[in-house]
């Protein structure tokens, strides 16, 4: 089992008022999973994201990653076990505009301090895997959208993480683009790695092996 | 790492010009001044440094009282104390400086700062000789020493030993030694020193070896480790005071000065003219330091107020894995590149500078970039400023959370904001505090040049009397009377500039014996009232009889001393030095000594000799009376140029300390204000650039272009308010101490800080109304659209 949520609450106050973003969410997902999660617009599907990707936190229940309790670690621990495993790919691309392709593929790595070989060795991988050699040297606003969106996942999968959050990743792209990003995600899954993504299309949802609805931030 | 966060920090730097440009001008214009400051600063806390036995040398010092402190001591105590202190390893005197002629190979040249100096003067002191031998180049009454400079302008060559030189058209000296340049960082400035031997001769201070008169200087050179400590110094003190105790029946402490505190650590009288002032070294310390964080506080504000920009970049980079301290890591290493470009930028700044800085501070400051020294000082500034700078935007910047970034719900903390504020509060706090100050000290520096000493200093020039005008004092009365632009004079023996006179040797009827108080005294003649235009306020000045009948003319603070009113003083009797007499008027008090000082007791004898001729001109006539006065000199002292000097210039002199420091806080002031303003543009840039959707709302809505300045700047204009309500009571407490040194100062006024608070308000509300115009002059729909 790579990770376990078990009666999560997230909340906000205000107006003296108690606004529930998540509600009572039990989910369990194994290793080499690909679902995808639907759901109306402001039905708590990114907040959901976030919270399994630690980039939010929540208030009431329990998290397990790898057997590690998210919900009592120390912001540092957790923190690395963030940067370990969990690659993440968003809607709006997301790349730094001062860094060129290569250095956008780099950074992960840089922060994970891996030594310069390895980090040229693995760059030149991935360009290759995507086949964006000839753009190494491009800014992210010189690329289209879709070439974008690949950059950004590139960037995600670059230090082999076992689980992928991508929240609605093909939303500002065409339906062709969307398609090649499926596929590559398809493939991805095929070699292991566990995908969790956000969408709003059923077409997209199929690439998966398994559908969560969400509603006012509760499972149905 | 470093190599990335560098790479990146370059990228942003070319990438966002302006930012960086305001950045750095920042940043380089506060280091450029701290630079120069502190190269000032080491200047003047390296005098007397380079002398062998520095350490070991005690310049002794006499205090009378509370308010007569001097440089001086008695000549033969001097001499006498290496034989009564074992500890002391000999004295020297120093005769006080004096002017005189001077004749080589047939040309004449009139030079000042000349001193006696007895014959050990090059073992204690190092004055390194380049011709001669030190051991005994003062012994002989005829040897004179001269600098190298001196010796290629009287001889063409440094080889000069043995060369004559003719002193005041009289004796003849050889040249016994030709010494080295005396480095600008000496306490004693001279170029002629002559043997004390041949003073001896005359001076009946030496030949008696008294104990007390005090008219020269005494240096003494103790042992090594003889003092090493306070409690040490306070009993050598101690001693002495009691040998003097025994020996004379005045009441007198001496202290003994440590060579190094002359320059900056003495606030004595009759001193060598040109020291510094500990006070000044360390206002500018101070400025040099917050001018630095003035400039860092720049940068702050600067990257605070661009962090929404960053905080998405800051977001994505946790994202994909940073950790927090490698973020801090990487503003630092930006903020450091920064600092280093700006540091390259002060560096040529400084160059450019120098020069005029010199001219201001009358320095010759040099910049010697290869030194370690300042390599390291250099290097320790950049790092300061980097890590000042960069560590508030580092910890603000590295703490957001990455969802609300990416969110763009990003909203500026109260307590970031209100940082951010207090960051441009504190920056006008000092530029306001600057700004108080520079108007104070520039009201000060007025006041002393146009107040009324009592005395009319305008259209007054004088002329010393020099060579063979001593006796021929009788002649050149006759000839002054004789025309019309020169009949207004008088002979003097002092002029009320500086007084350099003080006798205790005075009695009056119903005197406490045991009070003892200092009298300076001038001896002038009959005309000396009228031409110094002084208001008599009892009785009559001197007649032609006065001498003879020893008539005193006393100011009124004497007569209060002497508990007499000032209508009553006339008639009464008063001994002075021996002499009994009357009191024959009561002079309005006139200031006699520079207006750091108070009015003392003054008495007046009367004598038709003096060392100056004063000479009221008509008003217009200079010139002419000059051609006048350059006949009659010329053929009763043919031997000597006529030196002339106006009274008012003379005495404007006296404060050239305070106008350079006036002139040196003004340009400083301005600095500080200027790199505030950057900073205050860069904000009000960032600020309106946060807002620019709302303005094109808010024009589209029908808000005309100055209700949208007043909403941008209003916010700006409370801060510098409230710098201006922090900052007056600081200045009012600097400025009152400051003031307080001189005995004669102006009140601060309500006037000079609404003028300090206008000034700032309204080159702070240019600064941001040119921001806000441009914004508010913009196209809305452009605006809008850009959303
Ligand atoms: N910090 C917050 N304070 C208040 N409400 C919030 C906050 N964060 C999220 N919400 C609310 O929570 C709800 C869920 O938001 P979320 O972004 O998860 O929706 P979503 O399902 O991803 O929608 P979409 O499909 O439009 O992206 C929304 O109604 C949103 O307004
Ligand atoms: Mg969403």
């Amino acid at each position: 089992m790579l990770l376990q949520l078990k009666n999560i609450f997230k909340w906000v106050n205000s107006g003296g008022q108690r606004i529930f973003l998540l509600k009572d969410i039990n989910l369990e997902v194994q290793e080499g999973e690909f679902i995808s999660v639907m759901g109306p617009s402001g039905s708590g599907k990114s907040t959901l994201l976030n919270v399994i990707g630690m980039l939010d936190g929540f208030d009431e229940g329990e998290y397990t990653f790898l057997d590690e309790p998210v919900h009592s670690l120390k912001e540092k621990h957790r923190a690395n076990l963030y940067k370990e495993y969990i690659g993440f790919v968003f809607q709006q691309y997301h790349l730094l505009d001062d860094l060129t392709v290569k250095e956008n593929l780099e950074m992960p790595l840089l922060y994970k301090k891996f030594k310069g070989t390895e980090r040229r060795a693995m760059v030149a991988d991935m360009l290759d895997r995507f086949n964006i050699v000839g753009k190494k040297d491009l800014f992210p606003t010189q690329l289209s959208g879709g070439q974008q969106q690949l950059v950004g996942i590139a960037r995600a999968l670059i230090s082999s993480p076992k689980l992928i959050l991508a929240d609605e990743p093909t939303g500002n792209l065409n339906s062709k683009q969307g398609e090649e990003i499926m596929e590559l995600f398809k493939e991805l899954n095929q070699e292991g790695v566990t995908i969790i993504q956000v969408t709003h299309s059923e077409k997209n949802a199929s690439y998966g092996s398994r559908i969560i609805n969400l509603l006012d931030g509760r499972m149905i | 790492m470093l190599k990335n966060n560098l790479k990146i920090a370059w990228r942003n730097f070319i990438q966002y010009k302006w930012y960086s440009s305001l950045n750095v001008g920042g940043l380089a214009i506060g280091m450029a001044c701290s630079i120069l400051i502190l190269l000032w600063v080491q200047n003047e806390s390296s005098y007397d440094t380079f002398h062998k036995n520095g350490d070991q040398i005690y310049r002794l010092t006499a205090i009378a009282n509370e308010d007569f402190k001097a440089a001086v001591s008695p000549a033969g105590m001097v001499e006498e104390l290496p034989n009564l202190i074992p500890e002391m390893v000999s004295s020297v005197r120093l005769s006080l400086p004096f002017e005189a002629l001077f004749e080589a190979d047939g040309q004449k040249f009139k030079e000042s700062s000349v001193y006696f100096a007895d014959s050990n003067f090059l073992d204690v002191f190092t004055f390194p000789l380049i011709e001669g031998n030190a051991g005994n180049a003062l012994l002989p009454p005829n040897g004179i020493l001269i600098t190298e400079e001196w010796s290629r302008k009287y001889f063409g060559t440094t080889n000069a030993l043995g060369k004559s030189i003719k002193v005041d058209n009289n004796d003849v000296f050889t040249v016994t030694g030709v010494l080295g340049t005396i480095p600008p960082n000496s306490h004693l400035q001279f170029n002629i020193v002559m043997p004390m031997s041949y003073y001896a001769k005359t001076h009946s201070d030496l030949i008696n070896k008294v104990w007390d008169n005090f008219n020269f200087y005494g240096y003494l050179q103790l042992e090594e480790n003889a003092i090493t400590s306070a409690d040490d110094l306070s009993k050598m003190e101690e001693k002495i005071n009691e040998l003097y105790a025994e020996r004379s029946e005045f009441d007198i402490t001496f202290n003994l000065q440590p060579l190094k505190d002359i320059h900056l650590r003495s606030n004595l009288q009759i001193d060598i003219p040109g020291h510094g002032n500990i006070q000044y070294v360390n206002i500018f310390l101070i400025v040099a330091f917050v001018i630095l964080i003035v400039a860092c506080i720049n940068y702050m504000n600067l990257a605070t107020a661009r962090s929404s920009r960053r905080a998405k970049e800051v977001g994505l980079r946790k994202v994909i894995g940073a950790g927090r301290h490698q973020l801090v890591l990487q503003f630092l290493s930006e903020s450091l590149l920064i600092s280093l470009c700006s540091l390259i930028v002060a560096i040529g700044l400084v160059y450019l500078l120098l020069p005029v800085f010199n001219n201001l501070a009358q320095k010759e400051l040099i910049f010697q970039i290869g030194e370690p020294k300042i390599w390291i000082t250099l290097g320790a500034i950049a790092l300061m400023t980097g890590l000042v700078s960069g560590s508030y935007p580092a910890l603000f910047l590295s703490g957001f959370r990455p969802v609300k970034v990416l969110k763009g719900r990003l909203k500026l903390s109260k307590y970031n904001l209100f940082f951010r504020n207090g960051l441009v509060v504190s920056q006008f706090v000092v530029s306001v505090l600057l700004l108080i100050g520079t108007l104070v000290v520039y009201k000060q520096l007025n006041y002393i040049k146009d107040k009324n000493l009592g005395f009319n200093k305008s259209n007054l020039l004088y002329l010393p009397m020099e060579g063979e005008m001593w006796e021929k004092i009788d002649a050149l009365k006759t000839e002054l009377a004789q025309n019309s632009l020169t009949k207004d004079f008088s002979i003097v023996s002092d002029l009320p500039a500086n007084l350099e006179t003080g006798d205790f040797d005075i009695q009056w009827d119903g005197k406490d014996p045991n009070q003892q108080v200092l009298f300076p005294s001038i001896r002038a003649d009959e005309r000396f009232l009228d031409v110094f235009q002084m208001t008599l306020l009892h009785g009559r000045g001197f007649t032609k009889s006065s001498f003879e009948n020893n008539d005193y003319v006393v100011n009124e603070t004497a007569a209060k001393i002497m508990g007499l009113d000032v209508d009553k003083a006339i008639g009464k009797s008063l001994t002075f030095r021996g002499n009994k007499g009357v009191i024959v008027g009561v002079v309005q008090d006139f200031n006699f000594k520079p207006l750091q000082y108070n009015i003392e007791p003054l008495v007046m004898s009367h004598n038709g000799y003096g060392a100056y001729a004063v000479i009221r001109t008509l008003p217009n006539s200079t010139s002419n009376t000059l051609s006048v006065l350059e006949e009659i000199y010329s053929s009763l002292n043919p031997a000597y140029p006529l030196v002339y000097n106006f009274m008012d210039a003379s005495l404007d002199a006296q404060y050239k300390g305070e106008q350079q420091m006036g002139s040196i806080f003004n340009v400083f002031a301005l600095l500080a204000i200027f790199i505030s303003c950057m900073g205050l543009y860069g904000l009000s840039a960032f600020m309106v650039e946060q807002r620019f959707k709302e303005i094109g709302v808010r024009k589209v809505l029908g808000a005309s272009a100055i209700r949208l300045v007043n909403m941008l700047s209003r916010d700006f204009m409370k801060l510098v308010l409230l710098a201006f309500v922090l900052a007056t009571p600081l200045a009012w407490i600097a400025m009152g101490r400051w003031l307080r040194d001189f005995a004669f100062h102006i009140e601060i006024q309500w006037w000079m800080f609404a003028l300090a608070m206008v000034g700032s308000l309204s080159v702070a509300m240019a600064t941001v109304s040119f921001q806000a115009f441009r914004a508010a002059r913009a196209n809305p729909i452009k605006s809008l659209r850009t959303e």
